[in-house]
């Protein structure tokens, strides 16, 4: 009751014209820059950041919120008709979304997204408001070796996520790991595979790399093509998805909401990883994952719900114990400390009118992008009527413009067009980025987690298995390799056998000590890959 | 037209010699000493957005802008973990119009561990912004009560009891190194992406202990009751926990602090020096500025150009021995 009270409250605080019209202002310009290739909210919240000193600490924060949560939506458009990522979190829907604008059907894809994206934010943002507190929790118990043991997970899911081979899949996955060894080393500082090059000490940066593999890539690609052949026949007027398109959908969205919003509270979590473990596991859930990277509309939906229930989600840590679980909310953690507020345990009670203004907002702002959303499809998808080389001389532009604003360096913009290239052989060869970006993504935290756990238990491996967060990780791994392994032959007997051997291998790998002893060998072989 | 030839020849009044060298570099845009800034200033970054060295930056920015009468435009360049902003304030025209933060990371460590085009000595400090003491602290349910426990038991079990310090090259992480080189005294030194990092894994007990900036972040989760601060690092307590002992006081030679300078190219002129210095110490007593970097973390007295360079120089010294490359 209390909770409900003090969300009355925020939503007294949220209805206020001034914060009513910074909640519109924010996913404007989330939107925008969204949209924008290259152009992040991390660049834009850092410009905007000297203006908001001088407005009310809730303005600027309901402000800055509604642009990191509104620029979710925006990303997914480009994404969808040009396969350029709007921005990091939506390069995995250019995997399904551009194929299915392909097909003509660029409006139920954006569709889909805008419901899904509505959808996943409302959901975190009701996780928020009822469980923040015990999530946070979860959170902070979740030290380096658990991370090793989600990082493990993820890269499980490589194989899945490219079209092509399973051997191409792991080739790209090394690679990726391979380019993520790229700078200072986390535990000593040194720097590794430098070349002499002072801005590769910080490492390349992933924005630069997954836009570069899949936009430039993509754009290098149409440069091949006669001007005719480029014509994409797109019907404007199916903007809505059709009954079959909501229910294939569904299960995709109530996936990717629910692991989109574990994810997003993780620190270093956020939009990247939960798009693309939404992706991953819809792929491995489906009937036929043939179809994926195909058009298939769970693959868009699937992600473009998980990185906007991550988005808020991230907001917990931040707000329950003041501690920012990426660098978005880093910089908005530094906006309440320029208005004299330390975000930190005590945010919740001494500061309750922001506290609960800003997630109030959320529900109103998550609602302002699904109306502004949904009619702006049919603008946006004119886009596709520019003429093709026009069209790739500005994407272009605006991808460079986009890459050189997120560390200032020209650098990147270097770093970008060489990956164009290579993501241009790449598909020329039948490789796909795909993995090669998750495991760019995954790499440096799993190696930094893996040397900080061994630093701290001085060298055992044991900490994997003292640790219960890990060894509860390492024990579904078990069971994914279980199923990998055994799935096949259990398919072919007679259904009723399936449910005892599931609950069976669950028990067994939860409490046996022989199964965390294997998760450990386990572990030990992807370490070795990535050194 | 006319303004700029008269602007010249002001230049030329006031200093022979740099007006030559104006002269002889550029015919069109030349601007004196006398009317600095007549154009805005770089203030380069080599930290991200948000942290505290950023608002040290932004406040100083708006503060010198309106001390000086100008616009300083703060450019955060983190790459190269700080290098890239710092070669680009070590290799501008020396005319004021490019000048930069810097701490002991980016401007001391990061030249000697690293093949840099710069060091320390490429850069002419103009003054101490802000100064960021360090402590060590420990979760609410450490066994570690006090700071002698902490080190006595490392003492007596060499590199078993882990400590999480913000980042590999960061000076805490190099003077605990430095402690182990010369007492013996050997820590398992947890390097964290920063301090973010490291109070989630000191709270989530991952962590036996941790040597961090003693700044709000670590502030509000003592208020909170979550972790405990075991020492101040140095030789004065912190202003914001009086009670705490130092390391010093406790009889271990600990000690670093996080000093944000200003910093432009060696050769800067003598008059626009004097005169950013100038609005440094004014910016000192500025109330937004204390408001926004927090009044513990402003200096009392002004530490003018030279004795910040002797801070960094002292900084160089101490740590030769074990950075070398």
């Amino acid at each position: 009751m209390d909770t409900l009270s003090n969300l009355g409250n925020g939503f007294s605080i949220a209805f206020d014209p001034t914060n009513l019209l910074f909640v519109f202002i924010g996913v404007v310009i989330g939107t925008a820059i969204g949209v924008l290739p290259g152009l992040g909210p991390t660049a834009t919240i850092a410009l905007l950041l000297p203006i908001t000193y001088t407005m009310d600490p809730t303005a600027s924060i309901i402000m800055l919120a509604g642009i990191y949560y509104g620029s979710m939506y925006g990303g997914t458009i480009t994404s969808v008709l040009l396969r350029l990522p709007g921005e990091a979190a939506s390069v995995v829907t250019t995997f399904d979304g551009y194929q299915m604008t392909k097909q003509g059907r660029a409006g139920t894809a954006l569709g889909i997204a805008a419901i899904g994206s509505f959808i996943g934010g409302t959901v975190a943002i009701i996780g928020l408001t009822f469980m923040a507190p015990m999530l946070a929790r979860i959170a902070l118990s979740m030290g380096p070796s658990a991370f090793v043991a989600l990082m493990i997970m993820g890269l499980f899911l490589v194989t899945s996520l490219g079209t092509g081979s399973a051997i191409k899949s792991v080739c790209m996955a090394a690679v990726g790991l391979l380019l993520a060894t790229v700078g200072q080393d986390p535990i000593d500082g040194s720097a590794r595979f430098t070349f002499g090059q002072v801005p590769l000490l910080g490492g390349l940066d992933f924005v630069a790399v997954a836009m570069g593999l899949f936009g430039v890539a993509e754009l290098i690609k149409t440069l091949e093509q006669t001007e005719k052949a480029q014509v994409i026949k797109t019907k404007i007027k199916n903007i809505w998805p059709s009954r079959k398109d909501m229910k294939d959908s569904a299960g995709a969205i109530g996936r990717g909401s629910a692991l989109g919003f574990f994810i997003g509270i993780l620190p270093g979590g956020g939009g990247v990883i939960s798009s693309l473990a939404s992706y991953a596991t819809e792929k491995k859930l489906a009937k036929d994952p043939s179809r994926f990277g195909k058009g298939a509309i769970e693959g868009v939906a699937g992600p473009e719900t998980a990185n906007n229930a991550s988005s808020s989600s991230a907001f917990i840590p931040l707000l329950v114990l003041g501690i920012p679980s990426n660098v978005v909310l880093a910089m908005i953690f530094g906006a309440l400390l320029m208005h004299g507020i330390t975000p930190g345990p005590q945010l919740m009670t001494e500061h309750s009118g922001l506290f609960w203004g800003v997630i109030a907002s959320m529900y109103v702002g998550n609602l302002m992008l699904l109306i502004l959303n949904v009619p702006l499809v049919g603008v946006f998808i004119q886009m596709l009527r520019v003429r093709q080389g026009i069209l790739v001389a500005f994407s272009l532009l605006i991808v460079l413009i986009g890459v050189y604003s997120i560390n200032n360096s020209s650098f990147d913009m270097w770093v970008v067009l060489a990956f164009g290239v290579l993501g241009w052989i790449m598909s020329k060869t039948g490789f796909d980025p795909a993995p090669l970006v998750l495991a760019f993504v995954l790499g440096p935290i799993l190696e930094k987690s893996f040397r900080q756990s061994m630093l701290i238990s001085g060298g055992s491996l044991d900490i994997f298995i003292t640790d219960p967060a890990s060894a509860i990780i390492f024990a579904v791994i078990l069971v994914m390799i279980g199923f990998k392994v055994f799935g096949g032959r259990l398919k072919k007997r007679p259904a009723p056998v399936l449910p005892s051997q599931i609950a069976d291998s669950t028990t067994a790998a939860g409490s046996g000590d022989r199964s965390t002893a294997s998760g450990e060998s386990q572990n030990e072989k992807v370490t070795e890959n990535t050194k | 037209m006319i303004k700029k030839r008269f602007q010249t020849v002001t230049a030329g009044l006031g200093i022979a010699g740099i007006a030559l060298s104006m002269a002889a570099c550029s015919s069109s845009s030349v601007a004196s000493t006398e009317d600095y800034p007549s154009k805005p200033v770089t203030f380069m970054m080599p930290y991200a957005a948000g942290g505290p060295s950023d608002t040290t930056a932004r406040s100083y920015g708006a503060c010198l802008g309106e001390q000086l009468g100008g616009t300083f435009v703060v450019e955060n360049q983190e790459s190269g973990a700080g290098a890239v902003a710092m070669q680009k304030v070590a290799s501008a025209k020396p005319d004021g119009y490019t000048v930069g933060l810097s701490t002991n990371g980016p401007l001391v460590l990061n030249p000697m561990s690293n093949d840099l085009s710069y060091t320390r000595e490429d850069f002419r400090a103009l003054g101490t912004m802000a100064e960021i003491p360090t402590l060590f602290a420990v979760s609410k349910n450490s066994e570690y009560k006090d700071i002698a426990a902490l080190f006595e038991a490392a003492k007596a079990n060499p590199g078993t009891i882990s400590i999480g310090v913000p980042g590999a090259t960061s000076s805490l992480a190099i003077e605990l190194k430095r402690l182990q080189q010369d007492t013996g005294i050997e820590f398992a030194l947890v390097p964290t992406s920063g301090s973010t990092e490291l109070i989630t894994n000191l709270l989530g007990g991952h962590i036996d202990a941790g040597f961090i900036n003693d700044h709000v972040d670590v502030e509000s989760q003592v208020k909170a009751g979550a972790i405990v601060p075991l020492a101040a690092a140095g030789e004065v307590r912190s202003e914001a926990y009086p009670k705490v002992p130092t390391t010093i006081e406790s009889g271990y030679d600990v000690k670093t602090t996080s000093v944000y300078g200003l910093f432009a190219p060696k050769d800067l002129p003598e008059e626009i020096a004097s005169k950013i210095e100038a609005g440094v110490k004014t910016c000192l007593t500025d109330e937004d500025v204390i408001k926004q970097i927090g009044d513990r973390f402003v200096p009392n007295e002004f530490t003018d150009g030279a004795d910040t360079a002797k801070v960094f120089e002292t900084m160089e010294t101490r740590y030769a021995p074990i950075l070398s490359k």
